[in-house]
Protein backbone atom coordinates (compact mmCIF):
# COMPACT_ATOMS: atom_id res chain seq x y z
CA UNK A 1 0.00 0.00 0.00
CA UNK A 2 1.07 3.45 -0.50
CA UNK A 3 1.35 6.32 2.40
CA UNK A 4 2.69 9.64 2.06
CA UNK A 5 5.63 11.19 4.35
CA UNK A 6 6.35 14.34 4.76
CA UNK A 7 9.86 15.52 6.72
CA UNK A 8 9.98 18.81 8.99
CA UNK A 9 12.75 20.48 10.03
CA UNK A 10 15.82 18.38 10.26
CA UNK A 11 14.98 15.50 8.96
CA UNK A 12 13.90 17.27 6.20
CA UNK A 13 16.90 18.44 5.05
CA UNK A 14 18.38 14.84 5.57
CA UNK A 15 15.72 13.88 3.35
CA UNK A 16 16.00 15.90 0.57
CA UNK A 17 12.35 16.04 0.37
CA UNK A 18 9.35 17.96 1.98
CA UNK A 19 7.25 14.42 1.08
CA UNK A 20 7.51 11.70 -0.67
CA UNK A 21 4.94 8.65 -1.32
CA UNK A 22 6.32 5.09 -0.10
CA UNK A 23 5.18 1.63 -0.43
CA UNK A 24 4.99 -0.32 2.79
CA UNK A 25 3.57 -3.83 3.05
CA UNK A 26 -0.17 -4.56 4.28
CA UNK A 27 -0.63 -4.26 7.56
CA UNK A 28 2.62 -2.33 8.30
CA UNK A 29 3.18 -0.39 11.70
CA UNK A 30 4.39 3.14 11.91
CA UNK A 31 7.89 2.10 13.30
CA UNK A 32 8.16 -0.56 10.82
CA UNK A 33 7.46 2.22 8.25
CA UNK A 34 10.13 4.47 9.78
CA UNK A 35 12.68 1.54 9.92
CA UNK A 36 11.83 0.78 6.24
CA UNK A 37 12.50 4.68 5.22
CA UNK A 38 15.93 4.83 7.54
CA UNK A 39 16.75 1.53 5.56
CA UNK A 40 15.87 3.13 1.88
CA UNK A 41 17.17 6.40 2.67
CA UNK A 42 20.76 8.05 3.18
CA UNK A 43 23.08 6.90 6.24
CA UNK A 44 21.72 11.14 7.56
CA UNK A 45 18.43 10.27 7.33
CA UNK A 46 18.61 6.77 9.02
CA UNK A 47 20.48 8.73 12.08
CA UNK A 48 17.36 10.99 12.75
CA UNK A 49 15.19 8.24 12.59
CA UNK A 50 16.38 5.66 14.33
CA UNK A 51 18.59 5.13 17.52
CA UNK A 52 21.88 3.24 18.43
CA UNK A 53 19.82 -0.20 18.40
CA UNK A 54 17.22 0.37 15.84
CA UNK A 55 14.54 1.51 17.32
CA UNK A 56 12.28 5.01 16.25
CA UNK A 57 14.50 7.63 17.73
CA UNK A 58 12.63 8.84 20.78
CA UNK A 59 13.33 12.43 20.39
CA UNK A 60 11.51 12.23 16.94
CA UNK A 61 8.12 13.63 16.68
CA UNK A 62 6.03 11.03 14.58
CA UNK A 63 1.98 11.77 13.28
CA UNK A 64 -0.76 9.93 11.67
CA UNK A 65 -3.33 12.50 9.64
CA UNK A 66 -2.26 15.11 12.02
CA UNK A 67 -2.90 13.44 15.15
CA UNK A 68 0.34 12.78 17.36
CA UNK A 69 1.89 8.95 17.79
CA UNK A 70 3.81 8.67 21.01
CA UNK A 71 7.19 6.36 20.21
CA UNK A 72 6.99 3.07 20.97
CA UNK A 73 2.92 2.95 20.48
CA UNK A 74 1.65 0.46 18.46
CA UNK A 75 -0.31 1.95 15.44
CA UNK A 76 -1.06 0.11 12.04
CA UNK A 77 -0.77 2.13 8.92
CA UNK A 78 -3.82 2.16 6.25
CA UNK A 79 -3.67 2.55 2.47
CA UNK A 80 -3.30 6.52 1.67
CA UNK A 81 -2.37 7.34 5.63
CA UNK A 82 -0.08 10.89 5.63
CA UNK A 83 2.78 10.59 8.10
CA UNK A 84 4.71 13.45 9.31
CA UNK A 85 8.20 12.62 11.18
CA UNK A 86 9.27 15.97 12.41
CA UNK A 87 12.57 16.25 14.17
CA UNK A 88 12.60 18.63 18.07
CA UNK A 89 12.91 22.50 16.95
CA UNK A 90 13.41 25.35 19.12
CA UNK A 91 13.70 29.07 19.53
CA UNK A 92 16.56 31.65 19.46
CA UNK B 1 -5.52 35.11 35.89
CA UNK B 2 -4.39 38.61 36.29
CA UNK B 3 -6.07 41.55 38.16
CA UNK B 4 -7.61 44.12 35.77
CA UNK B 5 -6.85 47.66 36.47
CA UNK B 6 -8.45 50.29 35.04
CA UNK B 7 -7.53 52.66 31.94
CA UNK B 8 -6.71 56.04 32.45
CA UNK B 9 -8.30 58.16 29.45
CA UNK B 10 -4.69 57.97 27.74
CA UNK B 11 -4.46 54.47 27.66
CA UNK B 12 -7.73 54.64 26.11
CA UNK B 13 -6.87 56.63 23.36
CA UNK B 14 -3.58 54.45 22.60
CA UNK B 15 -5.28 51.10 22.61
CA UNK B 16 -8.60 52.38 20.85
CA UNK B 17 -8.62 50.36 17.96
CA UNK B 18 -7.96 46.78 19.44
CA UNK B 19 -10.88 48.34 21.99
CA UNK B 20 -12.77 47.55 19.43
CA UNK B 21 -12.81 44.05 18.95
CA UNK B 22 -15.27 42.04 19.40
CA UNK B 23 -15.07 39.95 22.85
CA UNK B 24 -12.23 41.80 24.19
CA UNK B 25 -13.23 45.53 25.17
CA UNK B 26 -12.44 47.29 27.78
CA UNK B 27 -12.47 44.47 30.34
CA UNK B 28 -9.95 42.54 28.63
CA UNK B 29 -7.36 45.75 28.25
CA UNK B 30 -7.25 45.95 31.57
CA UNK B 31 -6.57 42.40 32.19
CA UNK B 32 -3.76 42.95 29.61
CA UNK B 33 -2.34 46.29 31.92
CA UNK B 34 -2.77 44.22 34.93
CA UNK B 35 -0.93 41.38 33.82
CA UNK B 36 2.62 39.96 34.16
CA UNK B 37 4.12 38.09 31.31
CA UNK B 38 8.26 36.36 31.28
CA UNK B 39 9.66 36.24 28.68
CA UNK B 40 12.95 33.69 28.38
CA UNK B 41 15.07 35.21 25.01
CA UNK B 42 14.38 38.43 23.72
CA UNK B 43 16.14 36.93 20.91
CA UNK B 44 14.72 36.38 17.42
CA UNK B 45 11.56 34.81 18.74
CA UNK B 46 11.73 37.29 22.42
CA UNK B 47 12.47 40.50 20.45
CA UNK B 48 9.10 40.07 18.42
CA UNK B 49 6.98 38.64 20.91
CA UNK B 50 7.84 41.20 23.92
CA UNK B 51 7.71 44.44 21.08
CA UNK B 52 3.90 43.05 20.37
CA UNK B 53 3.07 42.77 23.98
CA UNK B 54 4.26 45.95 24.79
CA UNK B 55 2.50 47.31 22.25
CA UNK B 56 -0.85 45.94 23.31
CA UNK B 57 -0.36 47.25 26.33
CA UNK B 58 0.50 44.12 28.81
CA UNK B 59 1.92 45.72 31.82
CA UNK B 60 4.94 44.20 32.59
CA UNK B 61 7.21 42.61 31.13
CA UNK B 62 10.01 40.03 32.51
CA UNK B 63 12.63 40.16 30.19
CA UNK B 64 15.27 36.66 30.96
CA UNK B 65 18.32 37.05 28.81
CA UNK B 66 21.97 36.68 29.12
CA UNK B 67 25.00 37.91 27.14
CA UNK B 68 25.41 40.76 24.91
CA UNK B 69 24.97 41.56 21.39
CA UNK B 70 26.69 40.19 18.55
CA UNK B 71 26.46 41.28 15.12
CA UNK B 72 24.83 37.75 14.15
CA UNK B 73 22.06 39.00 16.29
CA UNK B 74 21.15 41.81 14.16
CA UNK B 75 19.51 39.93 10.92
CA UNK B 76 16.12 38.21 13.87
CA UNK B 77 16.67 40.20 17.06
CA UNK B 78 14.97 43.48 16.43
CA UNK B 79 14.86 44.90 19.99
CA UNK B 80 18.93 44.78 19.26
CA UNK B 81 20.38 47.68 17.39
CA UNK B 82 24.40 47.80 15.55
CA UNK B 83 24.91 51.05 17.77
CA UNK B 84 24.19 48.99 20.92
CA UNK B 85 26.84 45.88 19.71
CA UNK B 86 28.34 44.78 22.53
CA UNK B 87 26.42 46.12 25.06
CA UNK B 88 23.62 44.42 27.28
CA UNK B 89 20.70 43.00 25.30
CA UNK B 90 18.03 43.35 28.06
CA UNK B 91 19.30 46.35 28.90
CA UNK B 92 18.41 47.29 24.43
CA UNK B 93 15.53 45.31 24.70
CA UNK B 94 14.06 47.82 27.53
CA UNK B 95 15.53 50.85 26.19
CA UNK B 96 13.52 50.06 22.62
CA UNK B 97 10.41 48.87 24.33
CA UNK B 98 9.74 51.76 26.87
CA UNK B 99 10.57 54.02 23.17
CA UNK B 100 6.91 52.00 22.16
CA UNK B 101 5.03 51.98 25.65
CA UNK B 102 6.59 54.15 28.30
CA UNK B 103 4.12 53.04 30.11
CA UNK B 104 4.99 49.42 30.36
CA UNK B 105 7.29 48.23 33.43
CA UNK B 106 10.15 46.34 32.62
CA UNK B 107 11.51 43.24 35.13
CA UNK B 108 15.22 42.95 33.14
CA UNK B 109 16.73 39.80 34.08
CA UNK B 110 20.56 39.37 32.37
CA UNK B 111 20.46 35.88 32.64
CA UNK B 112 18.90 32.50 30.93
CA UNK B 113 16.00 31.07 32.37
CA UNK B 114 17.81 27.36 34.36
CA UNK B 115 17.06 25.21 37.14
CA UNK B 116 18.68 27.90 39.44
CA UNK B 117 16.25 30.88 38.73
CA UNK B 118 13.28 29.24 36.70
CA UNK B 119 11.16 28.80 40.10
CA UNK B 120 11.42 32.47 41.16
CA UNK B 121 10.96 33.92 37.34
CA UNK B 122 8.11 31.85 36.93
CA UNK B 123 6.40 32.65 40.11
CA UNK B 124 6.53 36.54 39.40
CA UNK B 125 4.89 35.40 35.58
CA UNK B 126 0.80 35.43 34.84
CA UNK B 127 2.01 33.54 31.73
CA UNK B 128 5.31 32.89 29.92
CA UNK B 129 6.52 32.47 26.73
CA UNK B 130 9.29 29.96 25.73
CA UNK B 131 11.63 31.62 23.04
CA UNK B 132 14.83 29.96 24.29
CA UNK B 133 16.99 28.19 21.99
CA UNK B 134 18.07 25.44 24.67
CA UNK B 135 15.76 22.09 25.62
CA UNK B 136 17.16 22.82 29.05
CA UNK B 137 16.31 26.37 29.69
CA UNK B 138 13.29 25.16 28.07
CA UNK B 139 12.45 22.02 30.68
CA UNK B 140 13.26 24.00 33.65
CA UNK B 141 10.42 26.62 32.28
CA UNK B 142 8.27 23.80 32.00
CA UNK B 143 7.99 22.17 34.98
CA UNK B 144 7.80 25.30 36.71
CA UNK B 145 4.92 26.29 34.52
CA UNK B 146 3.04 23.12 35.23
CA UNK B 147 3.80 22.72 38.79
CA UNK B 148 2.72 26.72 39.50
CA UNK B 149 -0.32 26.19 37.22
CA UNK B 150 0.97 28.86 34.69
CA UNK B 151 0.09 29.08 30.75
CA UNK B 152 3.25 28.16 28.59
CA UNK B 153 2.91 29.76 25.00
CA UNK B 154 5.87 27.49 23.04
CA UNK B 155 7.47 29.12 20.08
CA UNK B 156 9.86 27.21 17.94
CA UNK B 157 11.52 27.53 14.37
CA UNK B 158 14.20 26.05 12.38
CA UNK B 159 15.00 27.12 8.77
CA UNK B 160 11.50 28.11 7.12
CA UNK B 161 9.43 26.37 9.18
CA UNK B 162 8.41 27.31 12.80
CA UNK B 163 5.43 26.19 15.20
CA UNK B 164 3.77 26.95 18.24
CA UNK B 165 1.38 25.65 20.37
CA UNK B 166 -0.19 26.93 24.26
CA UNK B 167 0.24 24.54 27.04
CA UNK B 168 -2.32 25.18 29.80
CA UNK B 169 -1.48 22.94 32.70
CA UNK B 170 -3.80 20.58 33.95
CA UNK B 171 -5.64 20.74 30.38
CA UNK B 172 -2.88 19.81 27.84
CA UNK B 173 0.17 18.03 27.34
CA UNK B 174 3.04 19.77 28.53
CA UNK B 175 6.73 20.14 26.90
CA UNK B 176 8.05 17.00 28.61
CA UNK B 177 5.04 14.61 26.71
CA UNK B 178 6.49 15.68 23.56
CA UNK B 179 10.08 15.37 24.81
CA UNK B 180 11.37 13.50 27.97
CA UNK B 181 14.53 14.16 26.58
CA UNK B 182 17.09 17.23 25.17
CA UNK B 183 16.94 15.41 21.72
CA UNK B 184 20.67 14.49 20.39
CA UNK B 185 20.69 16.31 17.31
CA UNK B 186 19.34 19.68 18.06
CA UNK B 187 22.65 22.11 17.56
CA UNK B 188 22.21 25.70 19.20
CA UNK B 189 23.13 27.63 16.44
CA UNK B 190 20.66 26.62 12.78
CA UNK B 191 19.78 28.49 9.70
CA UNK B 192 16.48 30.87 10.51
CA UNK B 193 15.39 34.06 8.59
CA UNK B 194 14.32 37.17 11.08
CA UNK B 195 10.61 37.23 8.60
CA UNK B 196 10.37 33.45 10.17
CA UNK B 197 11.27 33.97 13.98
CA UNK B 198 8.95 37.41 13.50
CA UNK B 199 6.08 35.32 12.03
CA UNK B 200 6.35 32.83 14.70
CA UNK B 201 6.53 35.79 17.57
CA UNK B 202 3.81 37.66 16.02
CA UNK B 203 1.50 34.47 16.38
CA UNK B 204 2.65 33.82 20.03
CA UNK B 205 2.15 37.20 21.45
CA UNK B 206 -1.37 36.69 20.24
CA UNK B 207 -1.90 33.38 21.75
CA UNK B 208 -0.48 35.61 25.10
CA UNK B 209 -3.46 37.89 24.35
CA UNK B 210 -6.21 35.50 23.99
CA UNK B 211 -5.18 33.68 26.89
CA UNK B 212 -4.75 37.03 29.40
CA UNK B 213 -7.47 38.88 27.68
CA UNK B 214 -10.04 36.04 28.11
CA UNK B 215 -10.95 35.55 24.13
CA UNK B 216 -10.66 33.37 21.27
CA UNK B 217 -9.46 29.90 21.68
CA UNK B 218 -5.94 29.46 21.94
CA UNK B 219 -4.07 26.34 20.52
CA UNK B 220 -4.56 23.87 23.23
CA UNK B 221 -3.36 20.18 23.36
CA UNK B 222 -2.77 21.77 19.16
CA UNK B 223 1.09 22.40 17.36
CA UNK B 224 0.23 24.68 14.24
CA UNK B 225 3.36 24.44 12.05
CA UNK B 226 4.08 26.09 9.24
CA UNK B 227 6.45 26.27 6.31
CA UNK B 228 6.99 29.50 5.12
CA UNK B 229 9.25 28.65 1.84
CA UNK B 230 5.73 27.21 1.03
CA UNK B 231 3.32 29.14 2.75
CA UNK B 232 1.83 25.62 3.86
CA UNK B 233 0.08 25.79 7.30
CA UNK B 234 -0.81 22.73 9.51
CA UNK B 235 -2.96 22.02 12.50
CA UNK B 236 -1.34 18.94 14.54
CA UNK B 237 -3.35 17.42 17.21
CA UNK B 238 -0.92 17.08 20.44
CA UNK B 239 -0.64 13.35 22.53
CA UNK B 240 -0.62 13.87 26.30
CA UNK B 241 2.14 11.04 27.72
CA UNK B 242 0.58 9.39 30.51
CA UNK B 243 3.89 8.29 32.08
CA UNK B 244 5.21 12.16 31.74
CA UNK B 245 7.67 12.90 34.44
CA UNK B 246 6.49 16.17 34.57
CA UNK B 247 2.48 16.37 34.29
CA UNK B 248 0.87 12.78 34.75
CA UNK B 249 -0.76 13.02 37.92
Amino acid sequence: MTVTVSYSGQVRAAAGVSDEKFEVPDGCALDQAVARLAAARGAALKSLLLDAAGRVQPALLLFVNDEQVMTGEARMLMPGDRILLMAPISGG
Amino acid sequence: MPKAKPLTDEERAVYEWQLWSPEFGEAGQERLKGSRVLISRVGGLGSVVAYELAAAGVGTLILAHGGNIKPSDLNRQLLMTHAALGTSRVQSAERRLKELNPRLDIVAVPENMSDSNAAELVAQADLIVDCAPLFQERFAMNREAVRQSKPLVECAMYDCEASITTILPGRTPCLACRHPDAPPHWRREFPVFGAVSGTVGCLGAMEAIKVLGGFGEPLAGRLLTMDLRTMSFRMLKLARNPACPVCAT
